[in-house]
């Protein structure tokens, strides 16, 4: 014993005491965190996963009620493309506003199968290539699309986030896979999800923010929504444009809760409040003048729904009553003419 | 790896773990430490590890036949060997491009088309910093002030020692190869004051520098027309702590690992922004460069044992090359050539003593500080039209600011943080903190843990890796 104490003293080793009473402070507040969010139903990482409605079918990759690759005769198969707004995980899926969409549709006669696309975190130019790639399996009638704040998140990082570094991506070398991987377990403890929501959230509220997004990105915005109308009509889809509803009007940024600004930047440190409005009221102009230029059909979702807090959840997802509108304002926009005749106009 | 990330906080442990095992074993732990410096640097462009270990080779052989050697050309030779291959690998990576860039501009006026001259080099990271601890080698060892280091392993160590690698402080072998050969011992005391260098330089990057810059600074001189003289002056400020934050901070980190693992590195800053003249600002800031430039350069030139128009001249020389030394890029030279001119000016001026009327004594530090900052503004902007856009924003002293009230907080603290004297800080580590139970210090460190994640925005670069 006291050979192996004389060959650690003056070493660093033997001063680890405070080290390592760190690293177990830091494994015991981690697992106090997770044992209370496991509790709460979330997926944590000691604790294990949390089932989630979001296990979805690879026979039927969609959050809708399952439909077969046949179609029936005399349905119409809607397509959606959107993000955690149609996905909505914290609903069940008989709640969601798609299922609800065709539900309605099949109470005023209309047989329909709904094939809803949507995923967290995706925006249009994924949607797009979910079409491309899926649709001719699929076939589907019409192609609804459903985005915004997805996209704003995307531009907002590419016109005011640290530029992308040049040249091609290296194939990462083992070792910084290893790191990578390390990175994703860290970022993967409840502690950071508290940290990140409770504090860095609030340190950017501190932030000189963006008023609103530059003109090149909302031209970008437009191609991404003008190549997903390319790719249904490609496909022989009739695309359905709508425009996106949020919690708040245009002027009511005084209203915009600091909890919801925080929840928005946690995903995008550079828009403000009033960014966000402007923003949001811009995506819609630009589809509104798309609609008009490409001739496609646009459901406004925006005028009705926007603004009605009791709508949503939070700033863009919806509450049980909010899917509900939406599901009634897509039918009675569907069920106008255009939509009814929809094999017929693909077809041609 | 970057001193404050993930990878950072779980490479340093494994290497003291690692380092404790071989630490009374002189070779294994000259060993040990060369292999997980290779590794750091590594982690960025593996590539690069190519040039340190030629830099190393280059002078480790030179250096040993100048000490072979008594003919005072063969050492010049060998010394002036020495020069041309570690700065001409430094001027062909850092400044290749600005000189075939001034090069294709001057001559393309002409009607000459020479853009086949540029060519996509990338800056291997601190090869300024190593490039000139190995030339302090060299240089020292042709004047005799210190022998030849007869063991590669140790050499290349002190080329490649980790924590300083990249952004200093610039180590001289006389301070550092010494160390080396004699016994090292880690006291814990040592051990624990490293530990509170560390975190002191994680909070001095991470709550104040990158905090400071995520909040008001990086806006403002992204777009300075759009804010008023009062943000614009506060951005200036902001800038002037944001980068001392930062690289101090990167000098504690640095000297706090160095201090865990046994050894000792010079003190990098002394509150620079409380000096009463330019002369002084220098001995206070980026010390181990400052110090690295009058020994090497200054003196080399002839410093000022000629007449008044040739001090100027040398003092002139040295600002321009230490302005360039930060980057290839004309700011850095309008910034070392307004540096040298100040202290042309201010050269006869002497320290004037604390004792002053302390309204006198602010006096002089309020107005060098505005100079320094001045000269900040030429440091962070990247082109003429930005400079005139900021000065003349800042001459229009217009009102009404859009900056946060914790920006003007973290200013407030940064200055505080600055103006606190070294000395009260160690005594109060050595009698205090140290002292505490190994429970609570932890309790406080895993604090701050969780404030660095949480404040982390952006995880930024340390300010001197570029250089």
């Amino acid at each position: 014993m006291r050979v192996f104490s004389a060959a650690w003293r003056d070493t660093p080793l033997a001063h680890f005491r405070v080290p390592l009473y760190l690293a177990l402070l830091l494994v015991l507040v981690e697992a106090g965190f997770e044992w209370r969010a496991h509790e709460r139903g979330y997926t944590t990482l000691f604790f294990g996963q949390h089932e989630t409605a979001s296990r979805r079918n690879p026979d039927f990759p969609f959050r809708s009620l399952p439909v077969p690759a046949e179609r029936r005769p005399g349905s119409l198969r809607i397509w959606l493309s959107s993000a955690s707004h149609a996905e909505d995980n914290y609903q069940p899926v008989d709640k969601i506003f798609p299922t609800r969409l065709c539900a309605l549709l099949e109470q005023s006669g209309q047989a329909c199968d709904m094939l809803n696309a949507s995923r967290a975190g995706v925006g249009i130019a994924d949607n797009t290539q979910e079409l491309r790639r899926e649709a001719g399996h699929w076939r589907p009638d019409i192609a609804v699309l459903y985005q915004a704040k997805i996209d704003i998140d995307e531009l907002s990082k590419t016109s005011f986030g640290p530029p992308a570094p040049k040249g091609e991506i290296a194939e990462p070398l083992p070792h910084q896979r290893a790191l990578a991987h390390l990175r994703q377990v860290f970022e993967a403890t409840t502690l950071y999800a508290h940290l990140t929501q409770q504090l860095k959230t609030r340190m950017m509220q501190a932030r000189v923010l963006q008023p609103a997004l530059p003109v090149q990105a909302e031209a970008e915005y437009a191609a991404r929504v003008r190549r997903f109308i390319a790719t249904s009509r490609e496909q022989g889809i009739r695309p359905v444009l709508t425009t996106f509803a949020v919690r708040y009007g245009t002027r009511d940024a005084e209203q915009f809760s600091g909890e919801l600004e925080r929840s928005l930047l946690q995903y995008n440190p550079y828009l403000s409040k009033a960014g966000w409005l402007r923003s949001i009221a811009r995506c819609n102009e630009i589809l509104r003048e798309i609609a008009e230029e490409e001739k496609v059909q646009l459901i406004d979702l925006a005028g009705p729904v926007s603004g009605q807090a009791a709508l949503f959840r939070d700033f863009s997802h919806f509450s049980v009553a909010g899917h509900e509108r939406m599901a009634e304002l897509l039918a009675a926009g569907l069920k106008s003419p255009p939509s009814l005749s929809a094999r017929k106009e693909a077809a041609r | 790896m970057n001193f404050n990330t993930l990878e950072f906080a779980l490479f340093f442990p494994l290497v003291l773990v690692l380092l404790s095992g071989v630490f009374h074993r002189e070779r294994a732990r000259d060993l040990l430490l060369l292999v997980v410096s290779y590794l750091f640097y590594m982690a960025w462009y593996w590539e690069y590890a190519g040039l340190l270990v030629l830099s190393t080779l280059i002078d480790y052989s030179l250096g040993l036949h100048m000490q072979k050697s008594s003919d005072p050309r063969k050492r010049k030779a060998l010394l002036t060997t020495s020069l041309v291959l570690n700065l001409g690998i430094l001027g062909l990576f850092k400044y290749y491009n600005f000189f075939a860039d001034m090069a294709s501009g001057t001559l393309g006026f002409f009607g000459w088309e020479l853009d086949f001259l540029r060519h996509e080099l990338l800056l291997p990271v601190g090869i300024s910093f190593y490039t000139f601890q190995s030339l302090s080698y060299t240089i020292d060892v042709y004047r005799r002030e210190l022998p030849a280091e007869k063991s590669l392993t140790k050499f290349a160590l002190f080329v490649v020692f980790f924590p300083q690698l990249v952004a200093g402080p610039i180590v001289r072998a006389v301070d550092f190869l010494p160390q080396l050969h004699k016994k090292l011992r880690v006291t814990k005391a040592l051990f624990l004051q490293g530990l509170t260098l560390v975190f002191l330089g994680l909070c001095k990057k991470i709550f104040l520098a990158d905090t400071l810059a995520s909040l008001g600074v990086d806006a403002v001189f992204d777009d300075p027309a759009a804010y008023s003289s009062a943000d614009l002056l506060l951005a200036l400020y902001g800038y002037a702590f944001q980068i001392y934050c930062d690289f101090s901070g990167y000098s504690d980190i640095a000297i706090g690992a160095a201090a865990m693992m046994g050894f000792w590195l010079p003190p990098n800053f002394n509150r620079p922004y409380l000096a009463q003249n330019l002369r002084e600002f220098w001995t206070r800031w980026h010390i181990s460069l400052s110090t690295w430039l009058k020994d090497y350069l200054y003196i080399s030139l002839g410093g000022n044992r000629g007449t008044r128009f040739a001090t100027a001249r040398n003092l002139m020389l040295t600002m321009l090359l230490g302005g360039l030394w930060h980057g290839a890029a004309i700011n850095f030279l309008l910034w070392g050539a307004v540096h040298g001119l100040f202290l042309m000016f201010s050269r006869g001026q002497t320290r004037r003593p604390d004792e002053d009327a302390p309204w006198r004594v602010w006096g002089r530090r309020l107005l060098t500080f505005h100079l320094v900052c001045f000269t900040w503004l030429l440091f962070r902007i990247h082109g003429w039209e930005d400079f005139l856009s900021y000065a003349g924003g800042l001459a229009e002293f217009s009102g009404g600011s859009v900056l946060h009230p914790l920006y003007y907080g973290l200013l407030a603290l940064a200055f505080v943080l600055h103006a606190t004297p070294k000395d009260r800080l160690a005594h109060w580590w050595d009698h205090r903190w140290i002292k505490a139970p190994a429970p609570v210090q932890a309790g406080a460190y895993a604090v701050l843990i969780l404030a660095f994640i949480g404040f982390s925005l952006d995880t930024p670069s340390f300010i001197y890796f570029q250089f």
